[in-house]
């Protein structure tokens, strides 16, 4: 491939570092690039940074449906707001392509485990170290029709968008930089932080492990939504379940 | 008379091969049929370029140097809070958070843009979960917290900058 040198416009061939006629360095596409994956990196995690903190005061202030709704809309805004930079690639990895049967039957068992093991695991964890117990659910218990609610917020919102932030956007834009291995390690540490939990960090970093290795080797979002929501609704339901047995009791 | 100029076939400087044509290599740079002001600024540039290799492998060096810190700091913070009000949690987390930027600082030195990149975003959650929990942490020791940021974020553009150079 041919391109022209843009101080002297001289024939350039694609493997030129630098224009045989009048010297000038080509600038290199993939530094800019990688300069620009860098700075929307930084850019998206402390947008979340600061969303995180304003979502906690607003969530102390009241801890209505509608406070809910506002904090998901923005949720929803902020992740859709910066896959604009990059809609082309977010859009391709809504593909069925690569999914087979071993993916398949992987995203619909692994779930299911992880969601048993993470409700007994953390709630043995939490009475051990902060002797309390705190749960999706519990934000949900004082609304009417709550597990409808429940439903909507932990198990369909969150995997549709989170997986678009950090699977998505954040991938993609890691991936122009390091390695696969690197970027899915990466964006597990990340998505593990945003959730300002260390408790919570045990369980999402080698979850955000197993969806970042899920979104790599099938290059799609649509394995790892499908974990994700049947993690979250297979938690929800457990913690639903005893809520059901505690109010019998 | 017609005067026949023999040129080179490889460059002299990287010993790349030269297209007839051309007056710069197209590899290194260096302007093998140039006059001698441009071979004086060649070299010129390339001293330049390796000063600003050295200082990013310094900043790169200061920015390791805080990650140490910062696990330092991070590890006497839980071991005061663990003696003082024996909260063995915040000790775990410490402890756990001072063991990440050790392997942070190690990893730094094969991967710089993405330990420090990943430093300063664990530093800044950090900070902030912090703030969130007692707000009058945000301010204290904000001078050193500064000083930290600011190395973390030269070691990312330092990072950035040899890996530039080094495909240059």
């Amino acid at each position: 491939m041919e391109k022209l040198c843009a101080n002297c416009k001289k024939l350039l061939v694609t493997s030129d570092i630098f224009c045989g006629n009048c010297g000038k360095k080509i600038a290199s596409e993939k530094a800019i690039v990688e300069t620009r994956s860098v700075q929307l990196v930084i850019a998206f995690y402390i947008a979340y940074l600061v969303f995180a903190i304003g979502a906690y005061f607003f969530y102390e202030d009241s801890n209505t449906v509608r406070t809910e709704i506002i904090i998901e809309s923005v949720f929803i805004v902020l992740t859709l707001g910066f896959c604009l930079f990059d809609r082309k690639a977010i859009i391709a990895l809504y593909n069925t392509r690569k999914i087979d049967l071993k993916g398949i039957a992987f995203s619909l068992i692994f779930p299911i485990i992880s969601a048993v093991v993470v409700y007994f695991g953390i709630e043995a964890l939490n009475g051990l170290l902060f002797e309390d117990s705190y749960g999706y659910f519990e934000s949900y218990i004082y609304y009417k029709d709550s597990i409808w609610y429940g439903i909507l917020f932990i198990a369909i919102l969150p995997p549709i968008f989170e997986e678009l932030a950090f699977r998505g956007f954040l991938f993609n834009q890691l991936q122009k930089f390091a390695s696969p291995n690197i970027t899915i390690f990466a964006t597990a540490i990340l998505f593990g932080l945003i959730h300002f939990s260390f408790i919570s960090f045990l369980w999402i970093f080698p979850f955000g492990l197993v969806l970042g290795y899920l979104r790599q080797k099938y290059n799609t979002l649509w394995l790892g939504m499908g974990v994700h929501f049947i993690h979250n609704l297979g938690v929800l339901l457990i913690e639903y379940y005893y809520f059901k047995q505690y109010l019998l009791s | 008379m017609e005067e026949i100029v023999q040129k080179p076939s490889n460059c002299s400087n990287c010993k790349s091969k030269m297209r007839a044509d051309n007056i710069f290599c197209t590899t290194c740079g260096f302007p093998e049929m140039g006059t001698e002001h441009q071979r004086s600024s060649f070299h010129a540039a390339h001293v330049l370029n390796i000063r600003r290799s050295n200082e990013a492998i310094k900043y790169i060096k200061s920015g390791r140097n805080s990650l140490f810190v910062i696990a330092a700091l991070s590890f006497l913070f839980g071991l005061i809070n663990f003696f003082s009000f024996q909260d063995t949690a915040i000790l775990v987390a410490t402890g756990i958070l001072s063991i990440i930027y050790i392997a942070l600082a190690f990893w730094s030195q094969k991967k710089p843009l993405m330990a420090f990149l990943l430093a300063t975003l664990i530093f800044l959650t950090n900070m902030v979960t912090n703030a969130l929990a007692d707000s009058s942490t945000f301010y204290k020791g904000i001078i050193l917290k500064g000083v930290i940021i600011f190395y973390l974020c030269k070691g990312i553009y330092s990072a950035l900058e040899l890996r530039k150079l080094q495909k240059a």
